[in-house]
């Protein structure tokens, strides 16, 4: 890829920042309580890698990953309890 | 966009980063027009860092400036000067009044002043966003803004275009200046075609990097330039006057079997 090329995504990448700046500490906060749900379903190995981007309509794409060892199961008989009744 | 829809259209030359050349592109633009008998008036709307005077030689010429024009001190006549040989006229700016002392209302309403006297008033906006820029392009009905092909250039040109839609302005567009032709025809640099699709407004022109420009202007003979950068400043008055988008190519030269022993030259010297 060429260097104008490249120029022109990092600067496209440049301008989606700056149009939709995040507040300071959001993207830890968010990371911090995705983490707090998946482990209440999930026994997480590690954390949680959220990545934030956002399009050029100032929309945003979250995508989560986790690994996780295994299920928490007492809440998810609870889960499975509730939706028979 | 044509920017001729009558006498006294005011057009704003802005840019938000300092040193892409607005006000070497604002002399070079006002005897572009007046070659072509167009009447055409420039403001240096710079309080305080003004040097629209200077490219165009006229820094010893002033007796009056805008401030004394406000303040009642002299007539408006009095404080316009004419290049020589040409329906081009300058008014200076401010010398001894800060920023704060001009008033957006008052420069709004010598603008309107003027703008029954000549065809253009091309006005140096000073850079950046604050007060100096709002003063400078509310009084206007057009704008142009310059950037050239580096990211933090065109960064900041996108911050200006952003506070550009918030006035109620007849037509936006961009000038690309200091182009390196040989860059370009490489693909080194970003293009004017990317710069425009980024900033999602019209390019009005293209301008190459051409030391004539600057030396001319370092003597205050901004209107003596005849190379390439001359030529494609001639092409954005042409644009101006008619509506057409003829924009210069800086790469043109630099392509083909020749053009590439005309780049590889360019980087050994």
């Amino acid at each position: 890829m060429k260097a104008g090329e490249r120029a022109a995504g990092r600067l496209r990448r440049i301008l989606l920042a700056d149009k939709t700046a995040m507040p300071e500490g959001f993207a830890l906060a968010l990371k911090s309580d995705i983490e707090r749900t998946l482990s209440q379903y999930m026994r997480l190995s590690g954390g949680a890698v959220v990545t934030i981007d956002t399009d050029e309509r100032g929309g945003y794409f979250v995508e989560i990953s986790a690994r996780a060892e295994g299920i928490e199961g007492c809440r998810v008989m609870a889960f499975s309890q509730k939706g028979e009744r | 966009m044509p920017y001729n829809d009558g006498m006294g259209n005011r057009i704003v030359i802005t840019s938000g980063k300092g040193g892409v050349g607005k006000t070497s592109l604002t002399a070079g633009l006002g005897y572009a027009l007046a070659r072509r008998g167009v009447n055409t008036l420039l403001i240096d709307a710079d309080v305080g860092l003004n040097n629209l005077d200077v490219a165009l030689g006229m820094e010893n010429r002033a007796a009056y400036d805008m401030a004394d024009v406000m303040a009642g001190g002299c007539r408006v006549s009095q404080a316009i000067l004419q290049a020589e040989g040409y329906p081009l006229f300058f008014m200076p700016s401010a010398h001894a009044a800060t920023s704060e002392q001009i008033r957006a209302s008052d420069f709004r309403a010598l603008m309107n002043r003027l703008a029954g006297s000549f065809d253009y008033i091309l006005i140096d906006c000073p850079a950046g966003i604050e007060g100096g820029f709002h003063r400078a392009v509310s009084a206007c009905e057009y704008a142009v803004v310059v950037t050239t092909p580096h990211i933090s250039a065109v960064r900041d040109a996108d911050k200006v275009l952003t506070l550009l839609s918030g006035y109620s302005l007849a037509g936006i567009s961009i000038v690309v200046n200091r182009v390196r032709g040989d860059l370009l025809a490489q693909g080194e640099i970003l293009s004017p075609a990317d710069i425009s699709r980024l900033l999602r407004y019209p390019v009005l022109g293209v301008v190459p990097e051409d030391d004539e420009i600057a030396l001319c202007s370092q003597l205050g003979r901004a209107g003596a330039a005849q190379g390439g950068g001359s030529e494609a400043i001639a092409m954005i008055a042409g644009n101006i006057l008619t509506g057409e988008r003829r924009i210069f190519d800086p790469a043109s030269r630099y392509r083909g079997i020749f053009g590439a022993i005309r780049s590889r030259l360019k980087r050994r010297a």
